[in-house]
């Protein structure tokens, strides 16, 4: 009799242990699928980038235009454009120094750094959307934190977007 | 009176894996809830701080600091000038509240009557005793430059700090 009981409570702790180890099982599947997908792109609104990217496009260039009037960042864009020349040389080629400097002098990017990479893309959009400059640098995995900024261009405007990934 | 007492065992057993489980489960709920709690507290985090530089940023609008060509640009000579004016003392109910220079980059002093231009910092609040980092925002400092013949806006950020918005 006490045999009898012994094999019975045995029998349940076997079932015990195998339920747990079940759930163990698929709780660890479950893990490992969601640790190994690959995650989102995301991308979040940055008071501080929004804020950088508005106090940028007012920055003052090295550019002149001719009579002595120097252009900001935001009608550099612009020049950039009317694919006019800035000092002799192309606008273009003095906006991307000038974004890329100020951008590396304020935000620390690198692969040891809290940012890995930057996308700053602008853009004129009326009825087509064309493309005016692309700055990437770095890397741009997974997160990054984003602003724009809209400038008059009559008819249409011109929307430079600032991408920090971290 | 055997067969009771062996059901009322089962029971027993029975009751006792259901609190297993019940355990179990609630035990990979807390450690779900809490995992999820910490983000939700780093967002609010975030939230927090974004709010706090928009409000930090919003200074930069106010007559005795604005540059009237732009929004979210300092007149560096307004500043500068309220420096020293003690009517302004407790003005703002702040405890630090600081506008600094930052691109293109110089070697950091504070401004003073013997510098001015050539400076980075200019410190109208610096009250003592404990009240945290300051935020920082990034504005656009312009002023009227003669070497550079003319109004030139650089970046910069304005700081500030009160234990009310720590």
């Amino acid at each position: 009799m006490i045999k009898i009981r012994e094999r019975n409570g045995q029998e349940e702790i076997v079932g015990f242990v195998i339920i747990v180890v079940i759930v163990a099982v698929v709780l660890s599947v479950v893990l490992g699928v969601y640790i190994r997908q690959e995650a989102p792109i995301t991308k979040a609104e940055s008071k501080d980038v929004s804020q950088f990217l508005d106090s940028a496009m007012e920055y003052t260039s090295e550019c002149t235009n001719g009579i002595g009037e120097y252009f900001s960042v935001e009608e550099l864009i612009r020049e950039c454009y009317y694919d006019s020349k800035c000092n002799g040389a192309s606008s273009c080629d003095m906006l991307t120094r000038t974004l890329q400097e100020m951008i590396d002098f304020n935000w620390k990017i690198g692969e040891d750094k809290p940012f890995k990479g930057y996308m700053f893309n602008a853009s004129y959009s009326s009825a087509n959307k064309e493309e005016i400059l692309l700055i990437k640098k770095g890397l741009c995995a997974t997160e990054k934190i984003g602003a724009e900024h809209l400038s008059p261009a009559t008819p249409g405007a011109i929307i430079s977007i600032l991408e920090i990934c971290s | 009176m055997k067969k009771i007492k062996k059901g009322q065992t089962k029971i027993q057993e029975m009751a006792f894996v259901l609190i297993a489980i019940v355990i179990f489960f609630s035990m990979v709920a807390l450690v779900y809830f809490s995992i999820r709690l910490s983000s939700l507290k780093g967002d609010a985090e975030t939230q927090r701080e974004q709010s706090t530089k928009e409000i930090i940023r919003k200074l930069s609008d106010i007559p005795e600091f604005s540059w009237a060509d732009c929004s979210g640009c300092i007149d560096m000579d307004k500043v500068f000038v309220l420096k020293g004016k003690s009517s302004y003392n407790n003005f703002w109910a702040l405890d630090y509240l600081a506008i600094e220079k930052i691109y293109p980059n110089r070697t950091k002093s504070e401004c003073t009557n013997a510098n001015y231009p050539e400076c980075t910092t200019i410190i109208l609040i610096n009250k003592t005793g404990s009240y945290g980092s300051p935020t920082g925002a990034f504005v656009s400092l312009c002023g009227y430059y003669k070497e550079y013949g003319g109004i030139r806006c650089e970046l910069g950020k304005i700081y500030a700090s009160a234990k009310e918005i720590q």
